[in-house]
């Protein structure tokens, strides 16, 4: 097999860690009790899990309940309408929809950039709408989040833009040191770790975003089209890599336009149209009018 | 510890990554600080030197040769009783000429020894402990009943009593507009400094209103956020008022002997002690508006 840099390359040379990082996931900061059910959750999902309905006994990982969110700029025209939805722990789902539609602004809510207009949301069982403000960088470590546009620091290099998710949860320099270079290669950015973003192509700026939001294991993972600017085969690879996150417990949320990934993956999917919440399938399909 | 530590560290790298920013950030604190204790030294200056011709307001009690000794010294214990009045030195008819002829001036000496006898007389000089009360205290000179047995002319007080009589009142008017107009142009620089420090503050943060933000998204606590910019805050601070620390004793070690030898009539001078103040001030001030100016200015973007 050729050098190649792309995750499919490189995560056959990585099992191992990918093992490693995933089964580490018991840290300290991660002993929630969340945790554990998620855990728990992912193994009753793995075996007998039917359509979109939940078992009572599983707290939901995430809640949506009549969400409306208005955004000031367009006070006729709620980008989300009255959205309700549960998501169980461990769960792997796609979110669909046209440009337009309302999936940033899905993804936006669950880690309080916004704040819904009307409605709860529950992440963890934690209200957003009235979440403390000091507890917001907690949840925020709790859900890994792939930014659509990235959001890299522009002044740091690929290392030290994941090296700071890290940081901010005081990992020690060792581990840091250790940690991140596996999880860049496990990306398939390796050789990349000293560029700064400005130095590095959409595809692989998205990657370090990846990178970023999975390297301290959060129990929750959510993605803004994560492979909007990756070719077929990175793609292909990501989703692997989500999948496999997703194996351990993680609950994976990914808002998307790649319909073939969808279709291929046969996960639950949720389209939205216009704000409104149109369809929610268990084992669904990419499949929207027009 | 850790912490200020990795604080440490990130400000340098952040410092070193927008040198251009922190060196014009550098550069604008320092002129501030710089212009502000100008200013303040100036002011003290000229405040000594107002204080210091103000001192030379004193008053000489022109005392008649056939004065009695007892009433002389009865005098001169009433007014040392007079709490305006700091001391009372009796000036005989013979230290009187001493003092004429030490005197700067063309031929004093010779003059002198030219005279026969001593037309000088002799004189109580009094010194005031707040020369602003002059007037109260020659007027009750001219009211105690001594006066007229002792003074030289007592008929004609305003020639038996000298205190410049013209100008005292001009010159307190003046020197407490003096005073005023310096206190109100240094509290005004200093509010222009602090303006255009923050400003400046504000900008290279606001600069990097992103990259706080990305910061809160990726789950960084504000005190850890804010951590590295303050730090920065400080250092900047701290290196630009050291460099207008020095530039101000530069200044009051080779700029202000130059001064005083251009006006030697004046005594423009100030005590190490107090440049020393003004330093340290200028320290503490540029330290808390770095620190408190990156506070902030970072205030509003850490509400994501
Ligand atoms: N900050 C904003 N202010 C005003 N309107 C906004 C804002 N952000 C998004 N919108 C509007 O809200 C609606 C939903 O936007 P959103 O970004 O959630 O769509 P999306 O499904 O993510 O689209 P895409 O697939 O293009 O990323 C759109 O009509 C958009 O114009
Ligand atoms: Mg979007």
């Amino acid at each position: 097999m050729p050098e190649q840099q792309t995750p499919t390359a490189s995560q056959s040379s990585n099992d191992e860690f990918i093992d490693f990082l995933l089964s580490d996931q018991k840290t300290p900061e991660h002993t929630l009790k969340q945790q554990a059910q998620a855990v728990k959750a992912a193994r009753h999902a793995a075996t007998g899990r039917q359509q979109a309905s939940f078992r009572p006994a599983a707290k939901p990982a995430i809640v949506f309940d009549r969400v409306t969110k208005v955004y000031q700029a367009q006070p006729g025209k709620p980008a989300l309408n009255k959205v309700t939805l549960q998501i169980a722990f461990g769960e792997f789902v796609f979110l669909v929809g046209h440009s337009g539609s309302g999936k940033s602004t899905f993804i936006r809510l669950l880690n309080r950039e916004l704040t819904s207009t009307r409605g709860t949301i529950l992440v963890g069982g934690e209200n957003l709408s009235t979440i403390k403000k000091w507890r917001i960088p907690y949840l925020r470590r709790n859900v890994g989040c792939v930014f659509q546009d990235f959001k890299l620091l522009p002044k740091k290099t690929a290392f030290e833009n994941v090296a700071f998710a890290l940081q901010v949860i005081g990992k020690s320099k060792a581990v840091i040191r250790n940690q991140v270079p596996e999880v860049l290669r496990l990306v398939g950015l390796g050789d990349k770790q000293h560029k700064r973003p400005d130095q590095l192509s959409g595809g692989e700026q998205q990657r370090v975003s990846i990178a970023r939001a999975i390297v301290n294991r959060p129990p929750m993972l959510i993605c803004d089209e994560p492979t909007g600017d990756l070719d077929p085969q990175t793609s292909l690879g990501i989703m692997k890599l989500l999948e496999r996150i997703n194996h351990t417990g993680t609950t994976v949320v990914v808002a998307t336009h790649d319909k073939q990934m969808v279709n291929a993956m046969r996960k639950r999917v949720i389209t939205l149209e216009g704000g409104y919440l149109v369809r929610d399938e268990a084992e669904g399909e990419y499949s929207l009018n027009a | 510890m850790r912490s200020i530590v990795y604080f440490i560290k990130e400000a340098l790298v952040n410092s070193r990554r927008n040198i251009g920013t922190a060196i014009g950030a550098i550069i604008t604190i320092f002129l501030s600080l710089l212009i502000v204790g100008v200013f303040s030294i100036t002011s003290l200056i000229i405040n000594n030197v107002v204080n210091e011709v103000e001192q030379e307001v004193n008053i000489s009690f022109y005392l008649s040769d056939n004065a009695a000794n007892a009433n002389v010294q009865a005098m001169e214990a009433q007014l040392r009783s007079n709490p305006l009045v700091s001391s009372v030195t009796y000036l005989s008819k013979d230290q009187a000429l001493q003092k004429f002829k030490s005197m700067p001036g063309q031929d004093n000496q010779n003059f002198v020894n030219e005279l026969s006898g001593n037309p000088l007389p002799a004189s109580l000089e009094i010194n005031l402990v707040d020369p602003e009360n002059v007037q109260q205290v020659v007027d009750s000179i001219e009211q105690n009943p001594l006066f007229t047995k002792i003074a030289q002319e007592p008929t004609k007080p305003d020639n038996s009593l000298l205190y410049g009589q013209e100008i005292v009142p001009k010159l307190f008017a003046a020197s407490n507009i003096i005073r005023v107009v310096s206190a109100i142009l240094v509290l005004m620089m200093v509010i222009v400094a602090l303006i255009f420090i923050y400003n400046t503050i504000r900008l290279a943060i606001t600069a990097r209103k992103t990259e706080i933000e990305i910061m809160r998204l990726v789950g960084a606590s504000n005190r850890f956020i804010r951590g590295p910019f303050l730090m920065e805050g400080a250092i900047q601070a701290l290196v630009a008022a050291v460099l207008a620390i020095l530039a101000i004793q530069f200044l009051v070690d080779f700029g202000l002997p130059l001064i005083s030898n251009m006006i030697p009539w004046l005594p423009v001078s100030i005590a190490g002690g107090t440049v020393t103040l003004v330093c340290f001030a200028l320290l503490v001030v540029g330290l808390i508006i770095g620190v408190l100016g990156s506070w902030l200015a970072m205030r509003k973007h850490l509400r994501v």
